[in-house]
Parts: structure tokens; sequence; C-alpha cells
């Protein structure tokens, strides 16, 4: 569905991911919520996909789904033209493991705080069994510390979590990532819960590992600024559709979905005026909840330009551009693909 | 709607609703004092939006804590004065302080899922600061109440709601509601959306500003998300380690801003519509303020960085007219 002019293949294709979750309920009447519906994307080695929402809307699911935590209710997900379970059945987790890593949002969380900075990053590295003589560990380790910018290494490498910045707990998070040298990193919010002054240093060091070491990068964010910045690809996801993907500049410049226009008009934007009419969107109280049976465009109840048919079926997606899609009723007649 | 005993001191000067002069506040820790409010000064005035930035641990929470006197041991102001119309609350007694607070000064909250109390409903927490406020019968507060909610944009219905069956954004809002309950002057809001989505945060802020236009308070308004305050506030301070390195009106500050700091944090922000390139941002990390250097606190990340940094610490100086720096590079600026 999603294809770029460029010959090099994706490494990482999802294809009509949905992801139901059960919400409780009744034993006779089970209440299902669709975390995703029918979401398809690719990651290329070396660029850098953006998904693009507010909360709730699957952006975290779709990653999770990539990194094995969720087991997808349909779809498939091929890693270099091979499905994902085959992969997990002949090598195991820790297998896949080793080729797709994921960092968190909150490296106050995610670092284990009874252990030196060394040891978070020397574990995977024992346990993928990359390196097994211990000289060459302290070697490996102090290589990956340099990498990510965190030196003097050997001083950061005997420190524990408690003594470094949120800037440089995130940084140690990326090195462990890298230790088994893995060709996809899913990046959860990577840099929401860091200091302003800090956050640009995380995105450029992100930059140069997709550059230089061609790392795959799948960027979840809130803020469609930095996924401008930072990604060649953008989708925007709503209530666990991807209502608009393409290339970054063609999406962020030209938004067709008038939930993109929504969420480009929302961004903060200094220096130009205060009060943008946002009066023409419907007010939202309550995020959607998108169910087995629900039916239309998610966007429909807030949308402008919304009719009948925008209640009643899923928009198609339509290509906008050479490498621009939407799920939307404004651009079906003028539909190519 | 409340009954105000606050009175304002006959000495009044009406053309500031706050001033904060030379305030220091100190927190006590086993590795020493740590001044994480440095010698600040600035007003408020009657109806506008001031905006305080900077990064976590620059001490402009520890500030707007102090403004309404709820920061609690190990903090403590160690200098400075703060008069509100013309009253001295560092002074006030506990009564005082008590119709002080809320009467005139409210608080919004970082985290509006942690400021309400989970197992009451919002109606009985709104009402709660109502009667504790105001001599009025239990009835007569849930109507008010009621009106409050929908002030917000709420539906009155939502009196009888727990926290947990509202959204994020919804949550903000009763908080909002019961900071406006007394109406008053002034509303401290701290990070008020930073939790929330960016569609969210722009209703709720274009709410808030039609609340404003309509009962004309003040906003203290602190974040750290520079973009956002770029557009809503009337005047910016930016704040660096405990100091007030900046200030001068949202446009000002924006377009030509003075100190390298402000420079760097404008410099730390992707543009949507921009040019898109490499951004550099601000070296280094934050300070520490255990291992606070002589001279300027910037120095260490500042490019540039010269002899008189080192030892001097830059004094507020006006750039032009309603916009002042504190930098040593600013006097060569001019003279040079």
């Amino acid at each position: 569905m999603t294809t770029t002019a460029d010959t090099i293949s994706p490494i990482v294709s999802a294809r009509n991911l949905t992801q139901d979750f059960s919400m409780g309920g009744s034993l006779f009447k089970k209440s299902t919520l669709r975390a995703l519906n029918a979401v398809s994307f690719d990651l290329f080695p070396g660029q850098a996909l953006a998904i693009v929402g507010e909360s709730g809307s699957g952006k975290s699911t779709s990653a999770r789904i990539l990194a094995q935590i969720y087991q997808p209710t349909s779809g498939e997900v091929t890693f270099r033209g091979k499905p994902m379970t085959d992969m997990v059945a002949e090598g195991g987790k820790r297998g896949f493991a080793s080729h797709v890593q994921m960092i968190f949002q909150d490296p106050f969380g995610s670092l284990n705080p009874v252990h030196r900075v060394f040891y978070q990053i020397a574990r995977p590295l024992q346990l993928h069994n990359k390196v097994t003589d211990q000289e060459k560990l302290r070697a490996r380790v102090i290589e990956l510390l340099e990498t990510v910018g965190l030196t003097p290494a050997e001083e950061t490498a005997d420190k524990f979590p408690y003594e470094l910045s949120g800037g440089q707990r995130q940084r140690v998070a990326i090195a462990r990532a890298l230790a088994v040298d893995p060709q996809v990193i899913l990046a959860d919010e990577p840099i929401s819960m860091l200091d302003v002054s800090i956050r640009l240093g995380i995105l450029n060091l992100m930059i140069d590992l997709k550059e230089q070491h061609g790392i795959a990068f799948m960027y979840i964010t809130h803020d469609i600024a930095t996924a401008r910045y930072f990604a060649e690809r953008t989708a925007v996801m709503y209530v666990g559709h991807m209502v608009e993907w393409g290339n970054s500049d063609s999406v962020t410049q030209t938004p067709q979905h008038p939930y993109t226009q929504l969420l480009l008009a929302a961004a903060p934007q200094p220096g130009s005026q205060k009060n943008r009419d946002m009066s023409q969107y419907q007010h939202k109280a309550d995020i959607p909840m998108w169910q087995p049976d629900s039916k239309g465009c998610p966007f429909a109840e807030r949308c402008p330009h919304a009719t009948a048919i925008c209640k009643e079926q899923l928009p198609g997606v339509t290509r906008i551009a050479e490498d621009h899609f939407v799920r939307c009723y404004l651009y079906e007649s003028d539909s190519v693909a | 709607m409340a009954t105000h005993a606050f009175q304002p001191a006959k000495d009044e000067d009406t053309s500031e609703l706050l001033e904060i002069r030379n305030l220091c506040v100190d927190y006590v820790s086993p590795k020493g004092m740590i001044r994480a409010v440095n010698d600040i000064s600035l007003n408020i005035r009657p109806g506008e939006t001031l905006g305080l930035a900077g990064e976590s641990g620059c001490g402009k929470s520890t500030l707007a804590f102090s403004i309404a006197r709820l920061h609690k041991a190990p903090a403590l102001i160690s200098e400075g004065q703060i008069m509100y119309r013309g009253r001295d609350v560092l002074s006030m007694n506990k009564r005082t302080l008590r119709q002080f607070r809320w009467n005139e000064v409210s608080v919004v909250f970082q985290s509006a899922m942690n400021s309400l109390n989970p197992v009451i409903t919002i109606g009985e927490q709104i009402i709660d600061v109502i009667l504790a406020h105001c001599r009025v019968s239990k009835k007569e507060a849930w109507s008010q109440g009621e009106e409050l909610l929908k002030t917000v944009g709420l539906h009155a219905a939502r009196m009888h709601s727990f926290p947990h069956q509202l959204s994020g954004g919804m949550r903000q809002r009763v908080v909002i509601a019961i900071a406006l309950a007394l109406r008053p002057k002034l509303i401290i809001m701290d990070e008020p959306t930073t939790a929330l989505d960016v569609v969210v945060e722009r209703e709720i802020m274009d709410e808030l500003y039609q609340l404003k236009d309509k009962f004309g308070f003040s906003i203290l308004f602190i974040s750290h998300d520079l973009s956002l305050m770029g557009e809503i506030a009337d005047r910016i301070g930016i704040m660096y380690a405990g100091q007030l390195v900046e200030l001068g009106t949202a446009d000002e500050v924006f377009h030509h801003p003075q100190h390298p700091y402000t420079q760097g944090l404008i410099n730390s922000f992707p543009t949507i519509h921009g040019p898109k390139e490499r951004l550099y941002g601000i070296p280094g990390n934050p300070l520490n303020l255990l291992e606070a250097p002589d001279g300027c606190y910037f120095q260490d990340r500042c490019q540039h960085c010269f002899a008189p940094c080192k030892d001097q610490s830059p004094q507020m100086q006006e750039v032009r007219p309603g916009h002042q720096a504190a930098c040593h590079a600013l006097d060569t600026r001019m003279t040079g």
C-alpha cells in the first residue's frame, strides 16, 4: 500500500494490523476496544517513520506489536520479507530482540537503579552472546558510551543512574539499545520527558545513528514539529487509524486530512498571532472509543466537512502525491491509486 | 461571589498587582544550602499574563509556590519581599493568609490528575472551596459549582462524577474551575497543560483566555514550553539556575532574545513551517546548584563566555525599554 520511489526495500513491513483489547464487561456482554484498525506501514533502513497522534491513538500499540510485546489480533508483520512469527519460532523472542530494540519515554524508570551504567549496557551484550571476553566487554561498553556522546566514558560507566541527568540517562538507554546492533529502533516518545535544552541533543544523536549506522527508526511523538525535523516520513494516527501518511514535508506543509489540519492548527507557533480560529472543529470531551463494530471515519464526529457517508463507512486510501496518502472522502473522487 | 474580607493597604499602588523584590528561596539539604530562587525581582500588572520559562530545576515552580506561601520545609524564603496590592505577603498572619489564598491568588498545579481527590465527587471538591471561604448555604454553593463547570465548558451533571470518570482535559478544566471559584485576581498556573495533547491544550488555553477577558484576572504562567508561551503571554521571564536572566515583552524576547540562554532555548524548537536545517540548541547539561560557580551561572554552556563571566555575576540591565537581560556580553555589545 505504501511505496516509496526508492529502490531500497523495507526492513519491516506491517500489513493490516488490528489489535483488540478486552475491556471487561460481563460474561455475556464482553466489551472490546479496537486499539488499532487496519494499520499498514513500512520501515526503511537509514530512515525514520514518525507516528504522530494524541494519547489513545494507537501509536504505542503499533510499536509494541513490532517489539513482540503484544500479539496482533490480525494482520502480519514481516522482517526482511520473513513473517515475524516465523522468526520468533526459529530464534525465540531474544533472537528477534537482537534485530529490534525499543527506547522508552521515561529514562528514570527504564534503567535499573541498583546497577551501574556499565552493567546496564553490558547485560544485553552478555545475554545476546555478542561479547564473552571480559576485557572486550569493557571496551565495547566504553565504545557504545562514546557513540552516544557520554564522555568521559570510563567515568560514566561506573556511575549509577541517579548520578545522571535525564538527558544522560536517555543516552544510556540508547546505548543499551545499540548494544545488540539492532537494525530497527522503536523510540516511544524518547524526548517528551526531557528538558527542552536537552531534547535537541537526543534528536541529533538519533539522526546520526540513523544516517551513520543505517538504523531504521520508528519515532513515536505527539509533537509534529519534531516529527518533521527527525523523520523522512510521517504517519498521522487518530483513534487507531492511520488517517494520513507519506513524506514528512508533504504531510506537514500540505496537510490534507481535516485531523492533520487540526493538529497543525493547534500546535503552538510563536510569532503567529494568538487565537487562531478553532471553532469549526467540534469540541471533544472524550477520546472516542473504537469498537470492532464501529462504523465510518473515526474523525467524522468532529470533522467540519463530515457528510452522511463519513458516518457509514471507513474511507479508502487516496494517493495525493507521489508519497502522500490520505483516508478521507474529500479526496476520494480524484483518486489515482 | 465571594465576600472579600481582604482589603488592600491604603497606600495601594494601583499599577502593580504583585511585586516581588529581591526574593531568595533556599532549600536546606545535607550537602548545603541550595539557592533555588536567587535574587529575583519582578512584578505582575492587573490583567496581564506573565510567562516564566526555564528548564526543570531552574526554580520557576519554587518561585510560584512562594508567592502563595505554599512552600514547605526544607524550602525557606531567606530574603526579599512579596507585595500584593501594597500588602506584605510574607508578614501575613495565618488568618489573613487564608483569605489571601484563593480569594486573591489561586494556583493550578502541574498535574490535574493528582490534584483532585479520587474518592469524592467533583461537586464536593468544588463546593468545599466555596464553603470554606464564603458564607453561603450548601445548596447555593452547589448551584455556584454548576455555574463554574459551565464556564469551563463542562456539563453541570459532571458535579456528580468522580475524577476517574473524566479525561485528562476534563480534569484540568475542573481544576481551572476550582481556581476560578472565588474570582481571584491572580491565577498561578504551573505547567497547566504539559500532560495534555496539543489539541486539548489549545482548547483549554482558548477557553482560559475567554474567561480572562470576562473576569480580568492576571495569570502567572509557568512552563518549559516556550513556543506556547510566545503565543499567550504578554511578557516573558526566562529563568536559569534560580536566576532571572531575561525579562521583556513576549514579542521582544522572542524576536530579539539578548541572553545566550534565551537564544539557545528558542533555537531548540524545530519549527513546523520554517526551513529544515540542523539545529544545535544548548550544549552541556543543566547546572547542579550545589556546584554553582563564581560569576555567571551559564558560563559553562555559553559560547560567548569571556573573562568577566568567570568571576562577576551579571546584573539585569535594560536593553530596550521594557526589555532587560543579565549578561556581560551585552556591555561589550552596547559599548563596542
